[in-house]
């Protein structure tokens, strides 16, 4: 086949128009991408106002959160950034962006957990926001109901595998895996500052 | 029958996407436990459906043949990658309450089953309608079983609780598998009965039409 048969050829126009759809395609998006970006800031206040019911909130970042980087693995958990609240009538409370394994075919749902401590020690789950998911299908089924029984089955103690919502076990589990996560990362960090002080 | 009537009443009622071609199966069983969820993803399936069948159409003469399968999938992609945007920025309860099934819009097969079927052999408002249609076809299917399955599967409707009785296998896709055989049978009785009725209204019209010209001939005769 020659270069001029080719250039008319159909296999040439099928290439032409399919690369540059494909090219108009990506430009869009790329404008899109720009136009619609869902900053991290974005996301904190987000959270903020469903955690704290649409009350004004600020935090700043947690002793030792600095040093999270791309995250620290607590149990079946990714710790991805933690901070503390300033605001005078949630002082104390721990706010933490965990990321909980062992979801639906080993996806991962990311959290975001109030963590309320008194006197260096944790004293219960606040709420439980969830803030994305990998491949969890069925998230939609996570009810409210289920992410409030974490604040009022606190007991202390990690939270049992009996704690599941039906219709979504797995991602269940690893939204459950991310507040004991939280709850372990919060009480390693207050042990710690409690001995520094101590020294 | 003017032909956006036709069009319209084909993709809603004669050839409804759920109950009578039987697509879009997977977000179907997956979504309808939940009212809100359905309707949600019915909403999600009218835009992409209708911008879809109008972006095909309109460049059905420049894609080859050879290639328009791939350029539709692409075209579709682009599509719900940008109304995932959307909806992240916009709606994030609805686009975690979709989860994974937005991204399976890319190959539900009513988007690209329309575009191969349709918009590529009929005009820009025509494709825009039958978009429109289907996708209004879909989401009244998709709603009116959400509403059905959350009822008795959660004792609730759009999320607000009615009662305490539930049957949790309704809240379960072997529940919406059993809702949705149910409503197409349904459909299908209430569309044979609704068909069969005109079809016997007019086989009596052209009967009594047969009779009075036989007598007219009759009465010319004698």
């Amino acid at each position: 086949m020659s270069a001029k048969s080719f250039f008319q050829s159909t296999a040439f126009k099928c290439i032409v128009v399919l690369l540059s759809i494909v090219l108009l395609c990506s430009v869009f998006l790329t404008i899109c991408n720009a136009l619609f970006y869902v900053s991290d800031d974005e996301r904190l206040n987000r959270a903020l106002s469903e955690l704290y019911d649409g009350e004004s909130v600020t935090t700043e970042l947690a002793p030792g959160a600095d040093a999270l980087g791309n995250g620290e693995e607590v149990g079946r958990a990714v710790i991805l950034a933690a901070r503390t609240v300033t605001s005078d009538n949630h002082a104390g409370d721990w706010l933490i962006q965990v990321k909980g394994l062992d979801g639906y075919n080993g996806g991962t749902v990311t959290c975001w957990v109030v963590i309320e401590t008194q006197e260096n020690a944790v004293a219960g789950v606040g709420a439980v926001s969830i803030s994305s998911n990998e491949g969890q299908s069925y998230i939609g089924r996570i009810t409210q109901d289920f992410l409030n029984g974490f604040s009022e089955n606190f007991t202390g103690e990690d939270y049992p595998d009996g704690m599941v919502s039906s219709g979504a076990s797995y991602s269940s589990t690893a939204i459950r895996n991310a507040v004991n996560g939280a709850l372990d990362y919060v009480g390693n960090a207050l042990e710690e500052s409690g001995e520094a002080e101590h020294e | 029958m003017n032909k956006y009537k036709k069009i319209f009443l084909d993709g809603v009622i004669f050839s409804n996407p759920t109950f009578v071609l039987v697509l879009g199966t997977c977000p179907t069983l997956g979504l309808i436990s939940s009212a809100m969820s359905a309707m949600s993803m019915g909403l999600c399936i009218i835009v992409i459906l209708t911008l879809s069948n109008v972006l095909i159409s309109a460049m059905r003469k420049v894609i080859p043949n050879e290639v328009r399968i791939p350029c539709y999938i692409v075209l579709i992609a682009t599509l719900v990658t940008l109304l995932r945007m959307v909806l992240e920025k916009f709606l994030p309860d609805i686009y975690s309450a979709l989860g994974g099934f937005l991204a399976l819009i890319v190959v539900n097969c009513i988007i690209l089953g329309r575009a191969e079927a349709f918009a590529n052999k009929h005009t820009v408002p025509e494709a825009a309608m039958d978009g429109l249609a289907n996708g209004i076809g879909f989401t009244l299917a998709l709603t009116c079983m959400g509403i059905v399955c959350e009822v008795l599967g959660s004792g609730s409707l759009f999320g607000a609780k009615l009662w305490d009785f539930s049957i949790a296998l309704f809240a379960q896709p072997a529940g919406s598998f059993i809702i949705f055989g149910l409503s197409i049978a349904l459909f299908t009785k209430v569309m044979d009965s609704v068909t069969g009725n005109a079809r016997s209204k007019r086989q009596a019209e052209e009967a009594r039409r047969a009779l009075e010209a036989r007598r007219g001939t009759a009465a010319k005769e004698a």
